[in-house]
């Protein structure tokens, strides 16, 4: 499409609450003086009545004109704006909107004269803005129809079955030899008083049944490759190396339990044992004896400070079946502070409280001590409430320990400060920085049993968005807009292959290509997400955002205080003035 | 021709009741929102000011800073998402460290690192922005005027 190179402007009065202020007269005068402008028009309000209508008849019987709509801001009305002319079969390419409403009038009321030569400002950098514009290449993807689960505990069960109950092939890949992940290894699952097999084997059961859903057993990942739609996945395992072709991955993998080395005299002294093996106690049989539960064992501290988050509930469901089993055994909680959100888990808190389970709280600058010679006598501990020093008697000490990021290099996904999967900020549950690549359950936070499901489920309901349709637009990909804004293009002429938007991207879209003139910048069309990160620290301008490339840049820059009387008038004299 | 002949400094012909000139470049899915929702609340705020939407802050060039001073730019406000919320993973990150790298570099040139305000904010933030402009106004008013003498200087290496 070429565009003519002037452009037609549309100012709107916004019935009055525009021109109340800014001396549209003035305004209509300097813009007719601008070669680039075509013809200005003024309206009384651009969203009411059929004055969009009367405006998209305009532009659609002149292709190539382009038309700049000054009036309220974006979030306003503009946007709706341009959608409802796209409606008419507008191309949004050739409309900008530019706010001279709530950036101009409204915040300027005091001062007319220059919220005029401000708007005029305003119009020349918006009508810039527009010459300069060009638009990405769209890229479409023909999407591999398979999803990839990596890990098989809750999380990665519920996505595996909700995927493969809707037709999806479905690969799960498991690194041990059993389905279940951490089901496998609890006794009970909190809230309320559920076997794991309660939730276990339906999921399992479903994963037999559905034909399309591969499980493989005791198999890694060991390198991730492609872009969304199209990743190719190397595996190992059992039956030697395997290449797989997958258009959605789900990262699933969990987390791993802390072992309280050093801790609490955790290893030296018999009955003191973390809260993973009282879990493994709980499944052989039911215990007995008095019990001490000591929370927050290894984490919120300097090496990890963060809150698990499952280990307060963990230790008050073990409390209250101690405690249920037989009454005459004592079962004190030693604790920072209960973290048990939500209805569920108040409940369990106020059922162990009601069951007779003491809690003492300390202060973690002096934390409970374990007492005895061979085996554990009891835990002294100073009540920070009370203030009073306490010796618990207890043949069983549990450290309650937190879980911590599995370290997985196979997985290109960036984590956070402590180590878990980042997901995209605002409203993204599941969504990583890479498109294509989902992450649930504890991978990325540490997360109780429903809670894993659900994050499954989700994770499940966005891969199967991407892998249901044969192809897909690279634009739509990413996540928090429907389109994004551009896709970055370097110029193969004069790119040096320096490597500088190598190291800025902060999607990893571009990478060094070797060719006949030496290595040179590449960016995948399909990760670039067109934040323009790699156009500010190239050189020499090789990379670019059509819809905002430098020299567009530039122009606007030179358009922004152009209409001071000191540059259109007095300019020689401000030249002389700065040469004395 | 008229205002050349009055008695008036140069600050206050460049000016005149508008106060300095200012380029904002904002991010705008956070502090351009925040700027819009100044104007909806109608904050007053001084003239002086051209905002410049960007997709993200990390797409701008240092060079395109230097390229508004030399267009007669007081100062140069880069407002961008608060740290840790960049919808661009971590691109904001790296434009801070770009943008301290541009203040130092503005010192060299006499420019003076005091023209250039990198800030970051959210989108409720109306209020915070209106005030930031207030308060970078003023800041640039006390410092002496940017003469484009100080410009051919610089060009010249002096």
């Amino acid at each position: 499409m070429t565009f003519v190179d002037t452009v037609a402007c549309l100012l709107c009065r916004c019935h009055g609450e525009i021109d109340d202020v800014v001396d549209f007269d003035r305004l209509q005068l300097q813009l007719a003086d601008d070669g680039r402008v075509d013809s200005v028009e003024v309206c009384d309000a651009l969203c009411l009545g059929d004055s969009l209508a009367n405006l998209a008849r305009k532009m659609g019987a002149d292709n190539g004109s382009r038309t700049l709509i000054a009036g309220c801001s974006a979030l306003a009305r503009g946007d709706e704006l341009v959608d409802r002319l796209t409606a008419h079969g507008i191309d949004p390419g050739r409309v900008k909107i530019t706010d001279i409403r709530e950036g101009c009038a409204w915040i300027h009321a005091d001062q007319p004269k220059e919220a005029t030569s401000k708007a005029a400002d305003l119009v020349r950098m918006g009508i810039t803005a527009l010459l300069h514009r060009q638009t990405s290449p769209e890229v479409e993807i023909e999407i591999c129809p398979r999803v990839l689960v990596i890990g098989s505990g809750p999380a990665g069960m519920a996505a595996a079955v909700a995927l493969g109950s809707y037709g999806v092939s479905v690969v799960l890949v498991e690194s041990t030899g059993k389905l279940g992940g951490m089901l496998n290894y609890l006794s009970r699952v909190a809230p309320g008083d559920r076997t794991t097999e309660e939730i276990q084997e339906p999921l399992v059961e479903a994963i037999r049944k559905v034909p399309n859903i591969q499980v493989h057993l005791g198999t890694r990942v060991d390198k991730i490759e492609g872009s969304a739609g199209n990743f190719e996945v190397f595996l190992s395992g059992k039956n030697g190396e395997t290449r797989l072709e997958t258009g959605a991955i789900i990262v699933a993998t969990g987390a791993k339990p802390v072992l309280p080395r050093g801790m609490y005299r955790y290893g030296e002294l018999a009955g003191v044992i973390s809260g993973m093996e009282m879990e493994k106690i709980f499944k052989d049989g039911m215990p007995a004896g008095d019990t001490v539960f000591i929370q927050c064992v290894a984490v919120r501290n300097q090496a990890r400070p963060y809150c698990s988050a499952v280990c307060c509930p963990a230790s008050l469901k073990n409390a209250i079946r101690l405690k249920e089993s037989n009454n005459k055994v004592d079962v004190t909680i030693l604790h920072r502070d209960v973290m048990s959100p939500g209805r569920h888990l108040e409940e369990l808190y106020r059922c162990a409280t009601a069951a007779g389970v003491g809690f003492i709280r300390f202060d973690p600058d002096d934390p409970p001590r374990v007492e005895g010679n061979d085996k554990v006598a009891g835990v002294r501990v100073a009540d920070a409430l009370s203030g009073q020093k306490r010796l618990i008697e207890a043949e069983r000490v549990v450290l309650a320990t937190p879980l911590e990021p599995r370290e997985n290099s196979a997985i290109p996904l960036s984590a956070d400060n402590h180590g878990f999967y980042t997901v995209q900020s605002f409203l993204h549950t599941v969504e990583t920085t890479v498109p294509g690549l989902f992450v649930c359950g504890s991978a990325r936070w540490p997360v109780m049993v429903d809670g894993a499901l659900t994050q499954g489920r989700a994770a499940a309901a966005k891969a199967l968005d991407l892998v249901s349709r044969p192809k897909y637009r690279a634009s739509g990909l990413i996540g928090f807009q429907g389109t994004r804004f551009a896709c970055a293009q370097v110029s193969q002429k004069t790119c040096t292959g320096c490597g500088n938007c190598v190291a800025a991207c902060p999607f990893d879209a571009c990478h060094l290509e070797k060719t006949k003139e030496g290595l040179r910048a590449v960016v995948n069309p399909v990760c670039c997400m067109g934040c323009g990160s790699c156009a500010a620290v190239c050189p020499n301008q090789s990379a670019a955002l059509p819809e905002m490339a430098s020299i567009s840049m530039a122009r606007i820059v030179e358009n922004a205080f152009a209409g001071r009387p000191l540059r259109c008038r007095c300019a020689d004299t401000q030249g002389s003035a700065a040469n004395q | 021709m008229k205002a050349c002949t009055t008695e008036k400094t140069l600050q206050e012909r460049t000016r005149g009741t508008a106060g300095p000139k200012i380029l904002v470049f904002s991010c705008r899915w956070c502090s351009g929102i925040g700027a819009d929702d100044a104007g909806r609340k109608r904050l007053s705020m001084p003239t002086g000011f051209r905002c410049v939407e960007v997709e993200c802050i990390a797409s701008i060039d240092p060079d395109i800073i230097l390229k508004a001073f030399s267009e007669g730019a007081e100062g140069v406000a880069v407002f961008g998402c608060h740290l840790g919320g960049c919808r661009y993973n971590r691109a904001n990150h790296a434009a801070a460290k770009r943008m301290a790298m541009a203040a130092t570099l503005l010192e060299t040139v006499g420019i003076g690192a005091g023209r250039l305000l990198t800030s970051f904010g959210t989108a409720h933030e109306g209020y915070q922005f209106a005030e930031l402009m207030r308060r970078f106004s003023q800041r640039i008013e006390t410092l002496p005027t940017l003469t484009r003498k100080e410009a051919r200087d610089w060009r010249l290496g002096g």
